[in-house]
């Protein structure tokens, strides 16, 4: 019931805007008492982690509905997410097995906690891509694509962040700070679409339209090397 | 040669440098999974592998290394134009974050070059008893497994093993999954264990010099990009 109550919670948001908290704490409630019944962090496997991104997607906006109270768009886009991420989640299979060994360190809670907040970033740098596109006046454009900026670039830091503790992790579990596999790949090529999306920034040309949607574009790697990836790819990773 | 200086001093040289590496990593993601010569390339150094592929399932590669050595002569370049050039501002601290990120870029860079050129991983398979001899005159000894068990998994696994040295000295070590024993500078992993027919475990001892150039890299790259968040958002208040 609690399951089904999270996409739930957030499609009425496209009714009633104070809805999306409710969900949150919903949300919230429920990853408490998985990480209870478990014993540990529960961010193992498709169920867990979406849930958490569709989490992490709607707290992490908390903070720009001030900025955007009139501007209905972004709730529902955010909303949106969140439900979208919630709805596939709890039809995935929740995992109970205990933690394998190798992923019983802080090192691994670390990067992964980190790769989702940063994703979430990335999620509402894309949508206040979207925004960008909806404002008419230059004003609200050039506020809107300034947002966008610092979003992505907490975003960024946040994902360096975790791709530094993965590899902390990766050479006290494996010997080596980096493998050779897809889901690497993509995250490097993830981490590499940022960095290009920052130093795109310093020509005048690629202000304005042309940035925003390079951080839109950003997301849909983001999406792909997380879902993807581990679903497509062999790959060192299952998410 | 100023035509030279000329493209490496600029950010749009970054971006299309940035931009084709990309597309390298994508080909190769593409790729990785054609080949089976690919099974192996984690079990050994990166330039060792490359010795024994053929250039068809490794162009990639190559390129990405090229593309990589001319990424960090233009990071350098413009570095070291962007601090002559702000040397009179006095806001220092916003000169020097994109320098702290370029730097730990660099580092991790020639982390990644240390350990393609000089890193070496071995495994093997022991059970309780047995060891195993290196070249240098010193064997590993396998002294005991422990290992809980819940709901049929493995929860927790520990080996207990006997270094000795040529010369006859016997250091005890323990060690875990993410709780290496570190002896030598070489790391001694334990991979995997297998209890159902045999008790046995597979080992990995592991060398990987850049690891540590990666972790300066990697402190000096959060450093610097911390404090550029922290500048940018006070900057750019809206």
């Amino acid at each position: 019931m609690i399951l089904i109550l999270q996409p739930l919670l957030y499609a009425t948001t496209f009714f009633w805007q104070k809805s999306i908290f409710i969900a949150i704490l919903v949300q919230t409630g429920y990853m408490i008492y998985r990480g209870l019944t478990l014993g540990r962090l529960p961010l193992i496997g498709l169920h867990d982690t979406l849930l958490f991104l569709s989490l992490c997607t709607a707290v992490l906006s908390i903070p720009f509905m001030g900025r955007f109270s009139k501007q209905k768009g972004f709730f529902l886009y955010i909303a949106f997410l969140s439900a979208v991420f919630s709805s596939i989640g709890i039809l995935m299979k929740p995992s109970t097995m205990p933690l394998p060994p190798v992923l019983n360190t802080f090192w691994f809670e670390f990067h992964v906690v980190l790769s989702f907040l940063s994703y979430g970033l990335f999620g509402i740098g894309a949508i206040l891509g979207i925004i960008f596109f909806l404002y008419k006046a230059s004003s609200d454009k050039k506020i809107t694509e300034a947002l966008q900026y610092r979003t992505i670039l907490t975003g960024y830091l946040l994902f360096s962040l975790s791709m530094i503790f993965g590899g902390i992790w990766a050479y006290f579990a494996w010997g080596t700070y980096w493998l050779w596999t897809p889901k690497e790949l993509w995250t490097t090529l993830l981490w590499l679409t940022y960095t290009l999306y920052l130093h795109l920034r310093f020509r005048q040309w690629w202000r304005g339209k042309r940035i925003v949607l390079t951080g839109i574009a950003g997301y849909v790697i983001v999406l792909f090397t997380y879902l993807g990836v581990g679903l497509l790819m062999k790959s060192s990773h299952s998410f | 040669m100023k035509l030279i200086l000329n493209i490496f001093r600029s950010v749009r040289t970054t971006n299309i440098l940035i931009f084709i590496l990309m597309g390298i990593l994508f080909a190769g993601a593409i790729v990785m999974p054609l080949f089976p010569s690919y099974r192996e390339i984690n079990n050994t150094n990166l330039f060792r592998w490359l010795s024994g592929v053929p250039l068809s399932e490794s162009w990639w590669l190559y390129l990405c290394i090229l593309i990589i050595g001319l990424l960090i002569i233009n990071t350098i370049v413009c570095s070291i134009e962007s601090i002559i050039k702000k040397d009179r501002t006095k806001r220092w601290p916003l000169v020097i974050s994109p320098q702290l990120i370029h730097l730990g870029f660099a580092f991790i860079m020639l982390a990644h070059f240390l350990s393609s050129y000089m890193a070496a991983h071995g495994f093997m398979v022991l059970q309780e008893g047995q060891g195993i001899k290196f070249r240098n005159g010193d064997t590993l000894y396998l002294e005991r497994i422990d290992y809980s068990i819940q709901k049929g998994y493995i929860t927790d696994m520990a080996v207990l093993l006997k270094y000795v040295t040529s010369d006859g000295t016997a250091i005890k070590l323990k060690s875990s999954p993410n709780h290496p024993a570190i002896i030598r500078g070489t790391g001694i992993y334990l991979k995997d264990m297998d209890i159902m027919s045999a008790k046995r475990v597979l080992i990995q001892i592991s060398r990987d010099p850049g690891a540590i150039w990666a972790l300066v890299g990697g402190i000096l790259f959060i450093m610097g990009t911390t404090l550029l968040v922290t500048l940018k958002i006070k900057q750019d208040a809206l």
